[in-house]
């Protein structure tokens, strides 16, 4: 049952939701009219609130969570103890509320991934400048943090399916805001792709709760059958009704993650999109729809976890995901190859990404517990890692596309020139995604190689790692044309501030976490105890 | 700690220090470009803060008691071990011994030669002087890193500076030499990434996971370490059997030793040019800068050497012996067509000419590794640790002469304006001290006694006579073509009729001169007394060859 005490525990939720209100409203006291100035105005103000209200909750958030300091029970009472006295009795630990939201570790360090990134990503477009309702693309940002927040939490079917939504669809909007060709036609591309996977998935579920109920003998009085551990506590050995119902949610989050083959829409969408919308759409929704991933396999499918050892009979889940890691890996890599335009190249490097995280999820077929629990920390660094990583890429872009007007690769020629900071920061984050140590990127790789010649699946690291030789080259292909080739004009590219601090956070981010791996690791390690498992 | 880690007396942290200088200075090359200082000044205070890693390592060698064993090894000195990545057991582990030292030694001397031989760039000098600090800072940390995950850190990471050396400041092929360098650096030691996490996973297995280097080195070896019984060849055929592999690929612990030695060599191999992996080398040598050329030649392919003798030699001595010959086949290969393919070049591009002799030098680096490491055919712990002094001692004089011989290249083209050998001619006339420091250099790169060349060539032919003898005797046809191409190369240059390129050729600057003139020196007092250089080496060596002593497989 839900009760009032629990309300601390879905506290960065909540403020999120307020965050996001206030954002509406206080636009409506803007001066409005339709002069440049007085837009600008309404940009500015939204932009900062947004924000600045980002940053305190992100910072609450992580107060809340103890990760850096936690009260010791017998701290003296007063005002200020008091307040994180209460604040930490909503941190991480506990059962889940009322079977449906789990406030574990994980949805704790989850949070602060997806708030980080929406932080990240508001301070990006603090500078970059929507062009009409400014108020409603910043709040439509922030809802859909609160939906990424949700799914990360989330242990029962229809939550699942809600703050999957509650995600997509302001994201829908935000990929189609610019209203010119190729944002509508990104904007209308998710928007069908994401209803189909949604259908797909909401199938899928209906197969599952139909399994559950039938399970039980049709006695529908009980109204706990949605939960991922009720589920899996009713499955018995190998039901093929759950078999199909799991193939069809990995289908339905499969979208959410761009891992081929659902990954169709990822490289127009990213293309089209707005770049600071692009990095929130591959980093954050997508570290979301892999944890709604890990809970669903995890906790719901256990009896199917199958092997992805050669020799051994292939079968469950561990032995999609290695083929799923499979194909993302090898098409991921290859198609991004040939890519002209320097978003697109991304948009196909996030997705062989994609397949290296799918990689830590094959680390469950391995029988023992401590190898899965590596496979989760690995997992978690790699999409923290990531996520710094690709807004940092993407950040970079969008104040060459800016300046430049494009964004294709001969747009970054002679960037070096122009504005040398801004070709360093973006050459981190692109050697950060290429693995070349000392960089996050190199670190998150070699964990996730680790646990994957743990879990068995040798041939899968080693084709894993021939794909990461074989993506250097479109790598080096963006260096080459910052560094190398001449430029087009020599005339500086203007790097706007709040712009600028946002990549630079990212990039000293990908920095740190690189060279001393154990600043976050000492948090993510916390990660073992996953609700309902 | 363990009896053969020995930190430092002091308790500084000197090899992190070391470490620091150089990327320090980088920061301060960075800080002069946000004060728009004059590039000339920016010039001279990178070749004055060289020296601060000469005086650090000149420290770090007076402190340094080369004689000092423990527990069947050479004693790891100024060691600092840390804790850094607890889940995966990973330390910051930093330590010099007699095989690291030499190296260290030689990245600090060779680093202002590159500075000096980068004068002349009219380009980006900020940037072009800050990646030779990092670079130099990637080389050292190589070099001193003892766990492998900061061991792989650093060789990875060096090839970045390098590759933009390439790139920035190269020849007309520059992209394509820079390219082919990076990708087969990186895909080579992609083999030696995966073996390392398998045999973490299989310390793990057997109750005592590590990175570390020298337990896995002592492991390999057979000496005791704590908490696991057996050696490392028995902990991966259990984790094999434990995962079922034995069962498919057979139940033979070499096979899987000789699996790991294969992932280690190749990795190795391919930065030292062995043939048949060392096609990157001509290119990315005569395309690159000219420091790039010598930084590369001098120290940068001495990467791979040292990584056998830490790596691949403790910890796979096993299958290390069980293919010496075919080691030793390669380096014979290496050692002739080295030598051809300079000949060759005797009328086309001098560079080119310089790394094919390079091949050749790092060949007897590689015959005196597999030497060591071939079975006993009676020769003795002697034998074996003069064939490993010996390549410690040619890769140190190879070193100082092919960094001159590069650098006195570059001095050629700026002067004539052309790589070629073409076209030179009788150039003594007009240049004696060029001819003189230049012919000094290139007798000390072929081996003429009384120069470091030679002892290195002398101990590596004594110490591998004892386990290969025919493949010594077959060696010492590259001795002489070498010798031959080297000498017709002089010839064109500095010898015969005067050639149009005479005509205003202006003799070595002062500042040209005494900055060869060190090197120069140098490898005159070790041919002559090369007792400093082997002294550092012997115990290590010594102690490394002595699990050879007897049929391992």
């Amino acid at each position: 049952m839900f009760q009032i005490t629990d309300i601390p525990r879905i506290l960065p939720e909540i403020l999120l939701l307020v965050l996001a209100l206030l954002v509406l409203g206080s636009d409506i006291f803007e001066r409005w009219s339709y002069t440049d100035a007085s837009r600008l105005e309404r940009v500015r103000a939204s932009a900062q609130l947004s924000t600045i209200g980002l940053g305190l909750i992100f910072i609450i958030t992580l107060v809340q969570s103890g990760y850096l300091y936690t009260l010791p029970v017998d701290a003296p009472s007063n005002f200020l103890t008091n307040i994180l006295r209460n604040l930490q009795a909503g941190g991480p630990g506990q059962g889940t509320i009322s079977g449906a939201f789990a406030t574990d570790d994980l949805t704790m360090i989850a949070r602060l991934i997806l708030i980080g990134a929406a932080f990240l990503t508001s301070m990006l477009c603090l500078d970059f400048h929507p062009t009409s309702n400014p108020a409603e693309f910043y709040a439509l940002i922030i809802f859909s943090t609160i939906g990424m927040c949700l799914m990360a939490g989330a242990t029962e079917l229809v939550l699942i399916f809600l703050a999957v939504e509650m995600t997509s669809i302001p994201l829908y909007i935000l990929a189609g805001y610019f209203g010119d060709k190729r944002s509508s036609e990104a904007g209308i591309k998710y928007f069908l792709f994401g209803a189909m996977s949604s259908a797909i998935m909401l199938y899928g579920m209906s197969l599952a709760y139909g399994f559950a109920a039938n399970a039980l003998g049709g006695n529908s009085t009980a109204n706990d059958l949605t939960q991922l551990s009720k589920i899996a506590e009713l499955a018995g050995e190998g039901n093929s009704l759950l078999t199909l119902s799991m193939i069809l949610l990995i289908a339905g989050v499969g979208y959410k993650i761009a891992v081929v083959p659902f990954h169709g829409w990822s490289p127009d969408v990213y293309e089209g999109a707005p770049t600071p919308v692009t990095a929130f759409i591959s980093t954050a929704s997508k570290a979301a729809g892999f944890l709604v991933l890990f809970r669903l396999l995890t906790v719901a499918f256990p009896s199917l976890t199958g092997s992805a050892n050669f020799g051994e009979e292939l079968g469950g889940w561990t032995s999609m995901m290695a083929f799923l890691a499979l194909i993302t890996l090898i098409i991921g890599n290859l198609a991004a190859l040939p890519q002209q335009n320097a978003k697109r190249m991304l948009a196909y490097s996030s997705i062989a990404h994609a397949g290296f995280v799918l990689l830590g999820l094959v680390a469950w077929a391995s029988p023992q517990q401590f190898d899965r629990d590596q496979g989760t920390i690995a997992i978690v660094y790699y999409l923290v890692v990531y996520t710094l990583t690709n807004i940092g890429a993407f950040g970079g872009l969008a104040m060459v596309s800016m300046a430049v007007g494009g964004d294709d690769v001969r747009d970054l020629n002679g960037l070096a020139r122009r504005n040398l900071p801004l070709a360093v920061l973006l050459a981190v984050s692109v050697l950060s995604l290429a693995g070349i140590p000392p960089l996050a990127g190199f670190f998150a790789k070699f964990y996730i190689f680790m646990v994957g010649w743990q879990s068995g699946a040798w041939w899968l690291v080693i084709i894993a790692l021939i794909t990461t030789i074989i993506s250097l080259y479109y790598y080096l292909r963006l260096l080459r044309a910052m560094f190398i080739e001449a430029p087009a004009s020599l005339e500086p590219v203007h790097a706007p501030a709040g712009m600028m601090t946002a990549v630079g956070v990212s990039v000293l981010g990908v920095l740190l976490i690189g060279i001393f791996p154990n600043l976050v690791l000492g948090i993510i390690n916390r990660v073992q105890m996953v609700a309902g498992l | 700690m363990p009896a053969y880690l020995i930190p430092s007396a002091d308790g500084l942290p000197w090899l992190t220090l070391l470490l620091l200088t150089p990327l320090l200075g980088m920061v301060l090359v960075g800080i002069a470009g946000a004060m728009r200082l004059d590039d000339r000044i920016v010039k001279l205070g990178v070749l004055a803060w060289t020296g601060v890693p000469i005086a650090l390592a000149a420290l770090i060698t007076a402190g340094f008691n080369p004689n000092a064993t423990a527990d069947g090894q050479a004693a790891l000195q100024f060691v600092e071990k840390i804790p850094w990545i607890d889940s995966i057991r990973v330390d910051y582990f930093m330590a010099v011994d007699g095989l690291s030292l030499p190296m260290v030694l030689l990245t600090v001397v060779m680093t202002p030669l590159g500075v000096i031989a980068s004068w002349g760039v009219n380009t980006r000098v900020k940037t072009h002087f800050a990646l030779l600090l990092l670079l130099e800072a990637a080389m050292l940390g190589y070099f001193v890193a003892l766990n492998f995950f900061f061991f792989f850190i650093f060789w990875e990471f060096s090839l970045v500076p390098a590759y933009f050396l390439i790139q920035l400041w190269g020849r007309e092929n520059r992209r394509y030499a820079a390219f082919k360098f990076f990708i087969y650096t990186m895909a080579g030691s992609v083999g030696m990434l995966l073996l390392f996490q398998v045999i973490y996973l299989a310390t793990r297995y057997a109750g005592a996971p590590t990175f570390d280097l020298i337990t896995l080195g002592r492991l390999g070896q057979g000496l005791p370490v704590e908490g696991v019984t057996g050696s490392l060849r028995d902990v991966i055929f259990n984790y094999m059997q434990h995962l079922g592999v034995a069962e498919s690929l057979g139940r033979y612990p070499l096979l899987y030793t000789s699996i790991a030695f294969w992932a280690i060599f190749i990795a190795f191999a391919i930065k030292l040019a062995v043939w048949p992996f060392h096609t990157w080398l001509p290119d990315a040598y005569s395309e690159a800068p000219v420091a790039g050329s010598v930084l590369l030649s001098a120290v940068m392919s001495k990467m791979g050497a040292y990584g056998m003798l830490r790596i691949m030699l403790p910890l796979v001595p096993d299958a290390a012996q069980y293919f010496a010959p075919v080691m030793g086949g390669l380096a014979l290969v290496g050692i002739v067509a080295g030598a051809f393919g300079a000949l060759a070049n005797i009328s086309g591009d001098v560079k080119r000419l310089i790394g094919y002799t390079s091949i050749n030098h790092m060949g007897y680096v590689m015959l005196a590794i597999a030497a060591a490491a071939a079975l006993p055919g009676g020769a003795s712990q002697d034998s074996r640790a003069i064939a490993i002094n010996g390549a410690l001692m040619q890769m140190v004089a190879h070193g100082l002469s092919t960094g001159a011989l590069f650098y006195l290249a570059g001095a050629l083209q700026q002067r004539t304006g052309s790589w070629e050998l073409n076209g030179l001619g009788g150039l003594r006339t007009v240049a004696p001290t060029f001819a003189g420091v230049m012919g000094m250099a290139m007798f000390a790169n072929l081996g003429l006694p009384g120069l470091a060349g030679f002892v290195g060539e002398f101990f590596i032919f004594r110490g591998a006579w004892a386990t290969l003898p025919l493949f010594t005797a077959l060696a010492v046809i590259g001795l002489i073509i070498t010798a031959l191409a080297l000498l017709i190369m002089y010839q064109r240059i500095f010898l015969g009729p005067t050639g149009e390129a005479a005509q205003g050729f202006a003799d070595l600057r002062p500042m040209e001169l005494w900055s060869t003139v060190p090197f120069l020196v140098l490898l005159l007092i070790l041919g002559v007394y090369p007792a400093p250089i082997m002294n550092l080496a012997n115990a290590a060596a010594t102690q490394l060859v002595a699990v050879f002593l007897q049929a391992l497989s």
